[in-house]
């Protein structure tokens, strides 16, 4: 069964380009481009203990290494898809921890869109998760009105009675157990009148510093148009116009992840022509997941305009910080534990100047605890589609910030914050979640 | 799933911890060390000790054989699969069970990650001190079974010096504690013998090691050298003088082009036949005593520049370069073949210099990067693993590369181990009776041959011996 | 003994031959170093041939820019020290008797050395072996390299094996070099949990020497103390060595360390640093205890050895062990490894009976603290009455006692090498499945 020294990776010495194997499923180009990427994977493992559910399950196959080993494996025509593979790259995150832990510098998070893209055409996702995912991709995401007819429904159940009804009898968790985890989820909707659709502009406070654009995304100004407010409200007292484009839409992170590339780039395309009309200093956003996709639209769109956009993208403190900070005044104070989203340490590489941000409002005292820097569990819809992982990978996070008693978590990053919010109210611990921005008096 | 083993294995630990599939095994096949591939029969994750001792039982009784798995970052092959082997995976057995500050002791799983060890003792001013380069993956039971080394090992000894006792299970599934801490002799040293056994003696599920006192200073030094040949003299010169470093690494030309083309960027001079980093670990007093020493040993070699890390940003950034050598070489070279043997550190200048003469003659590119202070080479050869002429002369030239080791009073394996890798080699250094007390030993341990079965002695070595002695001679009973 | 059964080959190939025909007619065999440590072993079998290895005393390669060398295993300390010190070089081996210890005996033994309890382990010191097997082979494991891992580390295995499974011919050793200068303190204590209280503070950074001895040991070992240290109920000794700008600094730390914790200390200098220094060499001749060589029976060295946190309750225990049987004023105590090892040193070793009642007094406590009991020296009765009472070294606890028998069979599977040595591993294997080639061809 062994094989000798042949056979290992197949780049040449002088330089030529790699050939694949006989016998090898790389008919496209992407598909060959992605070949061609998963062989700098050197297979030395580094990458093992970053990953969130390889240190959960302690399965090779769902580590980063074990997973291009399986795409590459299916690309060379070694492996048969068969229900391991696609559960193999199903349970990843995502989170592009193992991305930091490289050292040769593997860009693991396009070489998982991809196999998904091709997992997804090859096999439609069924069951729950595949229908909870296509009606959310296709029909919810993209579009603003049924995003609003959904979440409107969904107060409606919370405010009528009928989720306590629910909760209290536990006839979901008999009848449908995996949807009453789901369902756990759900946060607070907020009114339709705090939901209302923001302004085109909003001035500077006192002299004006630069102008700059604000992404709204999919999901986050329905369910938390308070951190929104908060941005603009601070970015207006540092002094910047903020101009949020009405065209704008969801950034298509999540189609992205989830194997949805099609759709994804339809969204990035529409931000392009809604950004790109007037000329902005930088993109702003508060969502580290918005983010890191929309500084990769060159992954996945060619031309001058997806480079353009993407070298303006910032998140919202590492924006504050380059511009330097105007004097914050004094809050009140607070203990803060900090978490680092995936998106923003590991996808994008931000890691100081959140905390930079918090040091500099007086009152704010940062607490460390072990794991700040591990993923959550939250993972876009990952929550949704894989609870049993995303508790077991979310709980030591929830020990670690119990046993530091801060009097606010934040991180910068919706899913996180709703993710963390849930996992401190299953523990019993009264300790609310913010954005950091929130924080700023 | 018809395999009637993978039935009683689940039977044993339900059927989420059993892993059967095609596509869940195949990951499997390698480690660190892609060259050779094997997939196993089938996988297991146990939790406890019990699970490894039932396991094993049931194994014993099927006379099926079994390769234990850490991390799989190994470098020589150990843990592949072979023989269709029951593939036991550890990583799951991760807790740190005790922390003794005052005896300077932890007492920990095997799955435990080296690096994790050091984080949970440091608020205790202690680091576990061992430390290879892959300290942030692989597992403490891995190093136990490779007795695995590191840059600091040169101060600090390799891993057999820092593991005092370990509780192992035998391949008839029994269960045995080998050494103790502080109670003294008493017997043979059979933890000493299991670790670095690759292993092919049982399996090890805790292990109580030893803790260090973080050091009081540490100053970290480079200097930059016009060749190879003179950085390779400053280091048998530092020796020779007693300094006293903790690390002692070089990294020449080729490395260096990697590392600084790479996310590894460590400010590395690019016009530098080779770069020293020297390392010292001690009281303020000490270091800076010694940090002169280095610096004037290292222009009496004629240094091209010296520094010394003003601060620990610029400290870890010198070692940044040196830790992520072997991930920056790999991606921007093809194959890579990496050879782990030791030499006198008188020696190093002529050896290397004759490595490079044999890479030279087979039209090998090779790059440079290692434990200098110790003498353990890494001669890294690019090749391309689908030409089978280049595979052939890079094969000859590792046989060469070894036997010019062996002949200046060299050994084959520093930190690697033998594993699948170097098993043919093995002959080079010992002698057919050599090796067949090796056998003997195992075969102490391991009379069926089932824990990972051929790794460290050549194929053949243990049935040449039974057939060319008497029966009865060598009777295990 | 007869003379006939004492040979005394000049080779490895000699010994190799001897152990053949040794074997070939079932004989007994045990091989012998200096004799430093003879008493630790059983009356040898009377029929048993005695192997001195005294002629095998070549240094076979000193590589001083390597730090290595290679000896034949008759070569003594002192004959190896003398060598070494010509590059101002070491060894962290030691022996209360150099000039006879031979670096076989020394590792073969494994007793414990000062150099082991400051962290430098004998078994850490051998880089590889050569050894004649009980059928005439000669066999290698290790080389002479600094840092291997090839092959099983069977060098591990021999030292400590008294001779059981082979016998070691060469040995290749790290060498060190010796530190220019050294600093001796010394702190009066009023107890001994004030003295470990010290010791562990003054562990960091390691210090060459660290001792805690009782004042009884100490005006032994150093004679009149000086005003400060005169009333010490228990005396801390510790040394640094290096150049002499740094033993003067960690020499200095230690003091204002020791005033922290309330002690008086003071730098040792002229004849009590040089006594302290005779002390590090040879504790038990300092301790005036009697030495196996001298005429007459050997003094007594009983020690406990456990974790360093549990030294004060092990101190307890020997000293209510030592009062119930009535040893108190002829037992001084010291301790070292930062605690891990206390001793009770009697110059002349007390009567079967008087022993017999310690060791029922020890047996009487339970030892909680897992501590080991050791003798270091003691006449052979006193050996003989330690295993009566089972106060056997390889008792539970300590495991692998089957797999120990069983690699003492791969070696000697007629148990011909040193029976006795280690009792517990004498005899026919252990019940286990034996399997058949045909089986292990599968």
């Amino acid at each position: 069964m062994s094989e000798s020294m042949a056979n290992a990776r197949p780049a040449t010495a002088c330089g030529e380009a790699p050939r694949p194997p006989e016998g090898a499923h790389v008919a496209t180009r992407e598909q060959l481009a992605h070949w061609t990427r998963s062989l700098d994977c050197i297979h030395c493992g580094l990458c093992l203990s970053s990953c969130p559910t390889y240190q959960v399950t302690g399965r090779e196959n769902a580590s980063p290494r074990g997973r291009i080993y399986l795409m590459r494996a299916v690309a060379e025509g070694r492996l048969e898809p068969d229900a391991s593979y696609t559960q193999a790259l199903d349970e990843c995150l995502v989170c592009r921890n193992c991305e930091t832990a490289c050292p040769s510098g593997v860009r693991f998070g396009e070489l998982m869109e991809f196999a998904r893209d091709e997992e997804k055409k090859r096999v439609p996702p069924r069951g729950l998760a595949g229908f909870v995912e296509r009606i959310a991709f296709r029909h919810v995401l993209p579009k603003r009105r049924v995003l609003g007819a959904l979440l409107g429904t969904l107060r409606l159940y919370q405010r009528s009675g009928v989720q306590t009804l629910v909760r209290k009898s536990g006839l979901l968790r008999r009848l449908a157990p995996q949807l009453a985890a789901r369902e756990a989820l759900l946060p607070v909707i907020p009114s339709r009148r705090e939901r209302a659709p923001l302004l085109e502009r909003y001035p500077a406070h006192g002299e004006r510093r630069a102008t700059v654009g604000f992404l709204t995304g999919c999901v986050m100004h329905p369910l938390m148009p308070e951190v929104h407010r908060a941005t603009i409200r601070v970015l207006n007292d540092q002094g910047f116009d903020v101009v949020v484009p009405p065209s704008q839409g969801c950034c298509g992170a999540l189609h992205f992840h989830f194997g949805h590339a099609d759709e994804g780039k339809e969204l990035a395309r529409a931000n392009l022509r809604a950004f790109l009309r007037e000329p902005l200093d930088a993109i702003v956003n508060n969502s580290a997941g918005c983010g890191a996709a929309m500084k990769e639209y060159p992954h996945q769109l060619e031309g001058e305009e997806a480079r353009r956009f993407s070298s303006l993208v910032r998140d919202v403190s590492e924006f504050l910080v380059e511009r330097g900070l105007r004097p914050i005044a004094p809050g009140p104070k607070l203990r803060v534990a900090y978490d680092e989203p995936c998106h923003l340490i590991h996808a994008q590489k931000i890691s100081a100047a959140p905390k930079q941000l918090l040091r500099a409002i007086p009152g704010v005292e940062l607490i460390p605890f072990d794991g700040q820097e591990s993923c959550c569990g939250a993972a876009g819809i990952y929550n949704l589609v894989q609870p049993t992982l995303a508790d077991a990978i979310l709980s030591p996070k929830i020990a670690a910030i119990a046993k530091v008693r801060p009097d606010v978590v934040v991180t910068g990053n919706p899913g996180c914050l709703m993710q963390i919010k849930n996992g401190l109210a299953a523990a019993g611990l009264a300790i609310p979640v913010k954005h950091p921005i929130e924080l700023v008096p | 799933m018809s395999d009637p083993l993978v039935r009683a294995l689940q039977e044993l630990l339900g059927p989420q911890r059993v892993l059967a599939t095609r596509g869940e095994l195949l990951v499997y096949e390698c480690d660190g060390l892609t060259q050779f591939k094997s997939a196993p029969r089938c996988a297991v994750l146990p939790h406890s000790t019990e699970d490894v001792q039932a396991i094993l039982h049931l194994l014993h009784r099927e006379r099926t054989p079994f390769v234990a798995r850490g991390a799989g970052t190994g470098l020589s092959g150990g843990a592949i699969a072979q023989r269709d082997a029951v593939l036991i995976e550890l990583s799951r057995m991760k807790q740190i069970l005790e922390i003794d500050p005052v005896d300077r002791i932890a007492r920990v799983e095997v799955g435990v990650v080296n690096a994790e060890l050091s984080k949970a003792v440091k608020p205790y001013g202690l680091f576990y001190a061992p430390d290879p380069s892959s300290q942030t993956a692989c597992t403490l039971g891995g190093n136990a079974a490779e007795n695995s080394g590191g840059p600091h090992c040169l101060k600090y000894g390799n891993t057999t010096r820092h593991m005092l006792a370990l509780e192992v299970v035998l391949p008839d599934g029994t269960r045995e504690t080998l050494g103790d801490p502080f109670a003294g002799s008493a017997g043979y040293d059979l933890r000493g013998l299991f670790i670095g056994s690759e292993g092919t003696l049982g399996i090890a599920t805790e292990i109580t090691v030893r803790l260090c006192p973080q050091p009081e200073s540490v100053v970290t030094l480079l200097a930059a050298f016009e060749t190879l040949d003179a950085a390779c003299r400053a280091v048998s010169d530092l020796i020779a003088r007693g300094v006293q470093a903790s690390a002692i690494e070089i990294l020449d030309q080729r490395t260096i082009d990697a590392v600084e083309s790479s996310v590894f960027r460590a400010g590395y001079p690019r016009n530098a036949g080779a770069v020293l980093l020297v390392e010292l670990d001690g009281p303020a007093i000490e270091t800076a005593e010694d940090a002169e020493r280095v610096e004037a040993i290292a222009r009496a070699n004629h240094a091209i520049l010296l520094q010394r890390a003003a601060d620990e940003e610029q400290r870890m950034k010198l070692w940044k370069g040196r830790k992520g050598a072997f991930g920056a070489m790999g991606r921007v070279a093809p194959d890579l073949y990496v050879q782990d043997a030791v030499v006198p550190r008188t020696r190093l200048p002529e050896v290397v210099r004759g490595i490079g003469e044999i890479c030279d003659k087979y039209r090998l590119r090779l790059a440079n990067v290692f434990h200098a202070g110790e003498g353990n080479l890494h001669p890294n050869i690019a090749y391309d693993g689908t030409r089978a002429e280049e595979v052939e002369r890079v094969h000859e030239a590792g046989r060469e590369i070894f036997e010019l080791c062996i002949s200046v009073g060299g050994s084959l394996s520093g930190e690697h181990g033998i594993g699948l890798e170097k098993r043919e080699f093995m002959h080079l250094l010992y002698s057919p009776e050599d090796l067949a007390t090796f056998c003997r030993v195992r075969e102490a341990f391991d009379p069926l041959r089932l824990a990972n079965p051929e790794k460290v002695l050549p194929v053949h070595a243990c049935l040449e011996l039974r057939s060319a002695l008497p029966s009865g001679e060598r009777g295990t009973r | 003994m007869s003379p006939a059964n004492r040979l005394a080959p000049q080779s490895a190939e000699e010994v190799a031959a001897l152990l053949r025909d040794a074997a070939a007619q079932q004989l007994p065999i045990v091989a012998r170093g200096g004799g430093t440590h003879c008493a630790a072993q059983p009356a040898v079998h009377a029929r048993a041939a005695t192997l001195e290895l005294r002629g095998l005393s070549k240094v076979l390669a000193y590589d001083p820019g390597d730090l290595t060398i290679a000896v034949e295993a008759g070569c003594t300390l002192a004959e190896l020290e003398h060598v070494l010190a010509e590059n101002e070089h070491e060894l962290a081996l030691d022996a209360e008797d150099p000039e006879r210890a031979t670096i076989g005996g020394l590792l073969a033994a494994d007793f414990p050395t000062r150099a082991g309890a400051v962290g430098r382990a004998l078994r850490d010191q051998v880089l590889g072996t050569r050894v004649a097997q009980v059928d005439g082979t000669l066999t290698r494991s290790g080389g002479r390299v600094v840092k291997n891992v090839t092959g099983y580390d069977l060098e591990k295995l021999f030292v400590g094996s008294r001779g059981t499974l082979a016998v070691l011919v060469e040995v290749a050793l790290r060498v060190h070099p010796r530190p220019p200068a050294r600093a001796i303190v010394a702190a009066a204590c009023a107890s001994f949990e004030e003295a470990h209280a010290l010791v562990l503070r003054w562990r960091d950074p390691q210090p060459a020497q660290l001792d805690a001895l009782d004042g009884e040991a100490a005006r032994r070992a150093l004679g009149d103390l000086p005003a400060p240290l005169a009333d010490a109920r228990w005396l801390v000794l510790a040394s640094w060595r290096g150049t002499e700008r740094v033993v003067a600094a960690h020499a200095e730390r230690a003091l204002s360390a020791a005033s922290a914790l309330g002690g008086r200390a003071q730098r040792l200098e002229g004849e009590l640093a040089h006594r302290a220094h005779a002390f590090d060499r040879a504790p038990r001749r300092a301790l005036g205890v009697a030495d196996a060589r001298d005429a007459g029976e050997p003094g007594l060295v009983l020690a406990l050895a456990g974790r360093p946190s549990q030294a004060p309750k092990v101190e307890q225990i020997l000293a209510h062990a030592l009062e119930r049987s009535g040893c108190t004023t002829s037992a001084r105590r010291y301790a070292d490894g930062a605690g891990a090892r206390l001793r009770a040193c009697f110059a002349t070793a007390p009567s079967r009976e008087r022993f017999a009642a310690l060791l029922d007094a020890l047996a009487s406590v339970p030892l909680t603290t897992a501590a080991r009991v050791h003798l270091e020296s003691a006449p052979s009765a006193l050996h003989e009455e330690l295993r009566a009472k089972h106060f056997l070294a390889l008792r539970p606890p300590c495991g692998g006692l089957a797999a120990m028998r069983r690699v003492r069979a791969a070696f000697d599977p007629h148990g011909l090498l040193s029976p006795g040595a280690w009792p517990e591993l004498d005899g026919a294997e252990p019940e286990r499945e034996a399997s058949s080639p045909s089986e292990t061809r599968a």
